[in-house]
């Protein structure tokens, strides 16, 4: 019989994790539970996953990711029924750079929502998680967390600060059987960039999606998507300050 | 802003782009004061979906399926999901879409908009017939919830209503059952319009798909091909292959020089075997859903497509003459079909197909000269009482299409005042 496999992922509305939840519902054996804010878009995706595929389990949990103490009774719970293999961390905001340059109060909470919640929910998961069973944990960072930019750094910090925890984390686990994975999807066509003014093509979810599927199974740590942002990044980061403050980026 | 085209390619324009996430998220954008129009796949030909220096709602976000009953077939939907979505995930359980148009990478919000047909439209009609129910948010109101048997006059708007009366949020589709997704084929050479119009009805009754390629640069008579199949029971899995056309070539690769070199080769193959074949069902409705980008073949300039429907009481006299037209205008394409379309009669107020026989060429785009060769076939339509397809269309005067659209005054009454596009201010003052 094929192994039973339960997926939790934290911010399943996100454009990126609904595609994601996509290709892993299509796995009969699958039980995915989705964890959002807003349950009743948390419902459509998980009727529409249930459609795709009516073999795969799908359960849905609303939470107010801020409230760390609801947090914790929910995972909790969920480990009291399931035994997760595999976690994905999704959520996240663009803030407006120069809202938050104004703003100290909306600078706290878009370091808070996209880097230090993150953060502890992943701890959070591997305390309950067995370290003996092969399991994996990812989070969704971003391009921009690998050097700071004028135009969206508080979001950029956010970011870079789960890559470091997430190196941190691999250090200390290194000799348990839990994979960590970090995932750096460059601009994408989602909610959250729809109101980007950009001179480029965003990626496509469905794209994004199958490459993250794709890094994941072959137990990546990072993984950039789509992959020529592993070469745009490194020349971003390689770039001397000189040259790099005269770019308009 | 950014850089928006339709399939054809003549025509790309600064849209400044939303892409719809929810219903909620539809409903605010739309209500903004600012116009706008829904862009699905960008697969109709000409300006139906543009709003040059205006707003476009993508849709494409809006994929998701609300309900599927498995018993009887019927499907809910958001508008953004395209035909093919559908057709992968409702085939292997014994259903398919009753009507589906030469590709499949549109979408169901476009389809409805458009009224599109397929090559059994003697069979099942257009894809309004199939339309159970649809969501329509509106910018002043609230959302309309339409069918046949509610909202009747809303249905019959926004049903080939080409986006106008409002965004089409979701809707219900009726599917159809189907044994299994590999056709039974045949090809027949024809060399008469008249030989056409026989072999093409006495199909009808027996094979469910039927469409004819012409070769629209033979100069004494019309010669083409004559296609039908229809649904076996066979089941056998198909590995789908598609080729890209990945660049634009700096010139129409549509030429005189290529078009008569494959337009003989291509008649003496299907000539040579025309025996009745097994072919998997997307490479005989969608052919060309194959080479991905297909249409870069045009090269920069882009191309134009004239569809129109003819009745069938005038319509040998007045194909033959288009197509005199085209042939001593040297301009016609590799894709020349013919089809007849049955006594269903048009479902939406604006919908295109009625009964006649439709006729869809592509011509590269050569500025004036086409322009003016347009200009001519529409009169012969006009002339005849035929009608030009609004989803291919990009050249149409507001004088033909009032005569040819009978119904276009009484459709604006159902406008959404927040939505226009470059088609609507071209025929419909706005």
């Amino acid at each position: 019989m094929k192994h039973q496999e339960t997926i939790a992922i934290l911010g399943a509305t996100s454009t990126i994790a609904e595609h994601v939840a996509r290709i892993w519902s299509a796995d009969d054996s699958v039980t995915l539970i989705l964890i959002g804010r807003n349950v009743k878009k948390l419902n459509i995706i998980a009727t529409n996953l249930s459609i795709l595929n009516p073999s795969a389990k799908i359960i849905c949990k609303d939470l107010i990711f801020e409230n760390l103490e609801a947090g914790e009774m929910l995972i909790n719970e969920i480990f009291d029924y399931h035994q997760i293999s595999k976690v994905l961390i999704a959520f996240g905001t663009l803030p407006d750079q120069i809202a938050c340059q104004e703003d100290v109060n909306l600078a706290k909470d878009s370091l808070i929502v996209n880097g230090v919640l993150p953060i502890l929910y992943c701890e959070m998961f591997i305390t309950k998680m067995n370290a003996s069973a092969p399991s994996l944990l990812a989070l969704i960072g971003s391009v921009a967390g690998d050097r700071g930019r004028k135009s969206n750094y508080f979001y950029g910090a956010a970011k870079s600060m789960m890559d470091v925890y997430l190196q941190g984390v691999r250090h200390r686990l290194a000799k348990s059987s839990l994979h960590f994975c970090m995932i750096k999807p460059g601009p994408t066509k989602t909610a959250m960039t729809e109101s980007l003014d950009l001179n480029f093509r965003l990626a496509d979810p469905e794209i994004v999606a199958k490459e993250i599927v794709r890094g994941i199974q072959r137990k990546k740590s990072v993984i950039y998507t789509p992959s020529r942002w592993r070469i745009i990044m490194i020349i971003i980061r390689s770039l001397p300050e000189s040259i790099f403050h005269k770019l308009n980026i | 802003m950014s850089k928006l085209s339709s399939w054809g390619n003549t025509l790309s324009s600064d849209h400044e782009i939303y892409n719809l996430q929810d219903k909620k998220n539809a409903q605010h954008l739309l209500s903004q004061k600012t116009k706008g129009i829904v862009y699905g796949m960008g697969r109709s030909y000409g300006d139906v979906c543009l709003n040059p220096g205006g707003i476009a709602w993508k849709s494409s976000a809006l994929d998701r399926l609300i309900a599927f009953d498995e018993e009887l077939g019927i499907l809910e939907c958001e508008s953004g999901i395209s035909l093919q979505s559908i057709q992968d995930i409702v085939m292997p359980r014994g259903w398919m879409l009753p009507v589906s148009p030469g590709s499949q990478y549109i979408s169901v919000g476009g389809a409805i908009a458009n009224d599109v047909h397929g090559k059994n439209h003697h069979k099942f009609g257009t894809f309004g017939n199939h339309v159970l129910e649809i969501l329509l948010l509106r910018s002043n109101n609230k959302p309309i919830l339409c069918s046949p048997e509610n909202n009747l006059d809303w249905f019959k708007a926004t049903i080939g209503g080409i986006g106008l009366t409002g965004i089409i949020f979701s809707c219900k589709i009726q599917l159809r059952k189907v044994e299994g997704d590999w056709l039974e084929a045949e090809s027949i050479p024809f060399k008469s319009l008249s030989s056409f119009l026989s072999l093409s009805d006495s199909s009808e009754s027996d094979w469910e798909y039927t469409a004819a390629w012409i070769d629209c640069l033979s100069r004494n008579d019309i010669r083409g091909i004559f296609e039908r199949g229809r649904h076996t029971s066979m089941n056998k899995n198909f590995t789908k292959r598609s080729i890209n056309f990945a660049f634009t070539p700096p010139f129409s690769v549509v030429n005189r020089v290529t078009l008569s070199l494959f337009n003989p080769i291509y008649f003496f193959l299907k000539t040579l075997f025309s025996n009745r074949k097994k072919i998997y069902y997307t490479k005989f409705l969608h052919p060309l859903d194959n080479i991905l980008n297909w249409n870069r073949m045009y090269g920069p300039k882009g191309f134009y497509q004239f569809q129109c429907v003819i009745p069938r009481e005038t319509c040998e006299d007045a194909i033959e003459e288009m197509l005199g037209l085209i042939s001593l205008a040297r301009m016609g394409s590799f894709l020349a079909v013919l089809k007849t379309f049955s006594n269903f009669q048009p479902v939406g107020l604006l919908s295109f197909a009625c009964p006649g026989i439709t006729l869809a060429l592509d011509f590269p785009n050569k500025g004036e000269k086409t322009k003016q060769l347009f200009s001519q076939l529409e009169d012969i339509v006009k002339n005849s009482n035929g009608r030009i397809y609004l989803a291919k269309d990009i050249l149409m005067t507001k004088e033909i299409f009032e005569c040819t659209y009978p119904e276009s005054n009484k459709f604006k009454e159902f406008r959404d005042p927040n939505i226009s596009s470059q088609m609507s201010k071209r025929l419909l003052g706005g």
